[in-house]
């Protein structure tokens, strides 16, 4: 049986990369004992797949996996079973059973991020948004295998806000680009607005709120009954 | 004080999870309800440290007392360490991130000799004097054990007291001295004086040592009555009894060994004359299969991790292997739990365990004839003969395997240019052993890979004596091989180990209290992580050496005589100065001692009335 489940990462767990978040999961479900489903051949693996990688840095309340399982699990048990098993920092906080439908990684077409950045002290946060919202293209270095390629973000930034956190620090709240079509990392958005504003942004902390489907014109939140 | 950690700090290092802690099994405890703070420190960066199982076991025999809170601490990597400079961020420990200046006692492992410059780093990115005798009211103990404080004399001046041998049941004692100490209310020597008492223990500062006009040793003496004239180690008799860690911290990044580590057995029955870990965790003790298999279910359980993997020096040599690997194979194939076996001698039935074990992943094989011809096997004592060995390589090749790793030292007692051409010799029978095999019975793509570390003699050895060979004969003999095995096969891959780094080792190994004012002044230069290439700094070693006035040939490249007094003479290993010397007799001679199993030949650790000493007649000569 496949069950998807959501979970969340605290701060105290930011600082791993996602194979590490991967291994954790294998690890967690083993001394659960929840019998995850391992492929055949020389070098079994276990079937847990992500919704989408979690990169070094970044916390979240709205990551999600699916995972294949050798018997039959009640969702709450299931929670219950494998958050006993988990460090502090990770969280499942929903599951449900799924019949073999998308995979999840095909259905992620977009995430909202919260980001909190210092601004330099002459900018002011709504010029800001204004200056990334009314380009047409908005051009940055991304890394590529073969060196670097230059790349227009403007298109995959689908919504933006923010404000004054007070202090020195702002936000923004963004919804960007995500999946394994097309991917904007928070930092790379963030090189973007630099280009922009022609400044120096500190970022203070990434914060991955939801992942995002598409239903018609909409975006729709993994969290939807659609989806889980 | 507690060290807050932010993203601007830990965002911009390599790894941040190196310093976070938090790790499933991590032991939690509130240090205000705790007598005792331990803070022990791997002088090494997290991903050793943690693949480290001394330390593991330590972690959890402490932390089983709930008077005592045992924390971890790892030596920063440069890109940390520049930070907490910067910012004046103190080295703390892991679990509650407070400052190790702040602990009662900190214990430091000493697994290798280049990793002393970082024990005084991390001492001095703690904030703790650097020098024993500087130490006051408010510091901590410093403490050390492991394998090199065999000859804890190099780091005498800057460690307030060694543990000599295993630690299990003696760092119990230790803490309950402290918590005697500590209500008593009484001064630092005072603590000293009764850790003295306990056996295994070594204060440096209680002995003093003499020396003669030619710089050689005239007597290492207490200078209290009731301090013991010699420290003899201590070892846990019955290993099914002691305390062994199921519930092991499972870390979140990749480190060097990430699995578990059963222990099978302490000790060596062979007898290697060049290896230090054979004679200084005699005899040999096992543990009862029935122990291994519950603490395999209950490791397995509690830490979910896909492998597991056997520890010992000879994994052959454990007396039920067979029966053992059986019921344990039951166990991980059901689970589907990878089990590697290390230090497997290769025959026909660990082949078939191998390919049960690991499902036929045959990722290469290792072997270690250590030297190149049959005689200077005999001289090492390495009882294997040229003919297992062509044996073993065939039964690998014929079952599939094309990647094996042939490892030898260079620089043995005795050794000439013809040993080293052996090794080329013995590269070129692995590849001739190879192709004989029928095309469509091996596997494509022959690769031989050849190894070649220099000889380090080391203390509590047959070999402590002998006088190591130079960097520019180490050199000439690693360019000759080189040469030769270019002309054998170009299946054949050579690598070598610096021999710069090797000499290091060999003055630390085997030197007295005088060359902690190197190391210390080595450090001031700059000197790090001297086990990582990309650290060491040998020509800020030798400025050292100059600096201080010392000459570091002395230590490493002059033969001792048997009557000389060594810097660890009053450290009692177990194993007799007549023993070695009987040995190192044989070795010039090319005779073989049987292993224990054999014949008991009265090495001295029958004293211990423990293990393989109780089981096998003693043999012939007595000490
Ligand atoms: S006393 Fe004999 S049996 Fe015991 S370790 Fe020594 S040689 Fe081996």
């Amino acid at each position: 049986m496949k069950i998807r489940f959501r979970f969340d990462r605290g701060e105290e767990l930011k600082y791993i990369g996602h194979l590490d978040v991967m291994r954790l999961f294998e690890r967690a479900f083993k001394r659960a004992e929840i019998p995850v489903t391992h492929s055949q051949g020389f070098n079994p693996r276990p079937h847990i797949v992500f919704a989408q990688p979690m990169a070094l840095g970044l916390s979240s309340e709205g990551e999600f996996a699916d995972v294949e399982l050798d018997e039959d699990y009640e969702p709450y048990d299931f929670i219950e079973r494998l958050n006993s098993a988990l460090p502090a920092g990770v969280r499942v906080t929903d599951a449900k059973k799924v019949k073999n439908g998308k995979n999840i990684m095909a259905i992620v077409e977009a995430a909202r991020y919260r980001i909190d950045f210092g601004l330099v002290p002459e900018k002011n946060i709504d010029g800001v948004i204004s200056e990334v919202l009314n380009r047409d293209r908005i051009i940055v270095l991304k890394k590529t295998k073969s060196g670097e390629k230059e790349f227009d973000i403007r298109p995959l930034i689908y919504e933006l806000t923010g404000g004054r956190n007070g202090g020195d620090s702002y936000f923004f709240n963004v919804l960007l680009a995500a999946g394994q079509e097309n991917n904007v990392r928070p930092e790379l958005f963030i090189t973007g607005v630099e280009t922009c504003t022609n400044s120096d942004i500190e970022i203070l902390r990434m914060h991955r709120i939801m992942l995002y489907g598409r239903a018609g014109d909409r975006w729709l939140p993994l969290d939807d009954g659609k989806f889980l | 004080m507690r060290i807050r950690l932010d993203d601007k700090i830990l965002m911009n290092v390599e790894k941040p999870a190196r310093y976070t802690g938090g790790e499933w099994n991590m032991v939690v405890k509130d240090p205000e309800n705790v007598d005792v703070r331990f803070a022990f420190c791997f002088p090494d960066v997290y991903e050793v440290g943690m693949s480290h199982l001394g330390m593991k076991i330590l972690y959890h025999v402490l932390n089983k007392r709930s008077d005592t809170y045992c924390e971890r601490v790892f030596a920063p990597w440069a890109d940390m360490e520049k930070i907490m400079r910067e910012r004046g961020i103190p080295l703390f420990a892991l679990e509650t991130k407070d400052p190790v200046k702040e602990f009662d006692i900190v214990g430091f492992t000493l697994q290798y000799e280049m990793c002393y410059t970082n024990v005084l780093n991390m001492l001095d990115l703690a904030g703790i004097p650097l020098l024993a005798e500087e130490r006051g009211k408010n510091h901590p103990f410093v403490i050390a054990g492991g394998p090199c404080a065999c000859n804890p004399e190099p780091l005498a001046d800057f460690i307030d007291f060694f543990v000599i041998g295993e630690g299990e049941e003696v760092i119990l004692e230790i803490i309950d001295a402290y918590k005697e100490w500590k209500n008593s209310g009484s001064g630092r020597t005072e603590f000293l004086r009764m850790a003295a008492k306990i056996p295994g223990v070594y204060v440096p500062s209680f002995y003093k040592v003499t020396y003669n006009e030619d710089n050689t040793i005239s007597g290492i003496k207490p200078v209290y009555p009731g301090i013991p004239e010699k420290v003899r180690k201590r070892i846990i008799k019955d290993m099914d009894a002691v305390d062994f860690p199921e519930d092991i911290v499972v870390p979140f990044i990749g480190t060097v060994h990430d699995r578990i580590m059963l222990e099978m057995f302490r000790g060596c029955i062979r007898g290697c004359r060049f290896c230090q870990a054979g004679f200084i965790y005699r005899p040999v003790r096992e543990k009862s299969p029935g122990v291994l298999l519950k603490q395999a279910k209950g490791s397995i359980e509690k830490t979910g991790y896909e492998e597991i993997s056997l520890v010992s020096l000879s994994t052959s040599d454990y007396s039920c292997l067979a029966d053992f690997t059986e019921e344990l194979l039951k166990l991980t194939e059901e689970r589907k739990i990878n089990l590697s076996l290390p230090s497997l001698r290769i025959d026909n039935f660990t082949i078939d365990l191998m390919e049960k074990a690991q499902k036929v992943r045959k990722s290469g094989l290792t072997f270690a004839p250590e030297a190149g011809t049959q005689r200077l096997r005999d001289v090492i004592n390495k009882g294997i003969t040229e003919e297992d060995m062509e044996n073993s390589l065939r039964i690998a090749f014929e079952g599939g395997w094309n990647n094996v790793k042939l490892y030898f030292m260079v620089g043995l007692p005795t050794e000439t240019e013809e040993d080293i051409a052996g090794i080329a010799d013995l590269a070129k029978k692995a590849v001739d052993i190879y192709y004989r095999i029928p095309k469509e019975k091996r596997a494509k793509g022959l690769n031989v890979t050849v190894s070649t570390s220099c000889f380090v003699p080391k203390p509590f050895t047959p070999f402590q004596w002998f006088g190591q060979n130079t960097v520019e004969e180490f050199h000439k003999k690693q360019m000759y091989l080189k040469d030769k095995l270019s002309k054998v096969s170009r299946a054949i891959t050579y690598n070598w180990h610096d021999a710069r780094v090797s000499f290091l080792e060999a003055v630390f190994a085997r030197g007295d209290r005088r060359v902690g004012r190197v190391l210390l002044r080595a450090w001031r230069n700059g000197c790090r992580f001297d086990a990582w290439n990309e650290f060491f700094k040998y020509d800020a070693w030798m400025q050292a050496f100059e600096e201080e006035g010392i000459d570091p040939a002395f230590y490493a490249n002059r033969t001792r005589d048997y009557g000389e007094i060594l810097p660890w003479s009053h450290i009692d290993m177990g194993v007799s100065q007549k023993f070695l010397q009987r040995e190192c007799e044989k070795a010039y001679k090319g005779i073989v001692t049987p292993n224990c199993r054999i014949q008991c030949t009265g090495c001295g650790s029958a004293v211990f009335g423990a293990g393989i000493c109780k089981t096998v007649s003693a043999g012939g000569n007595t000490p």
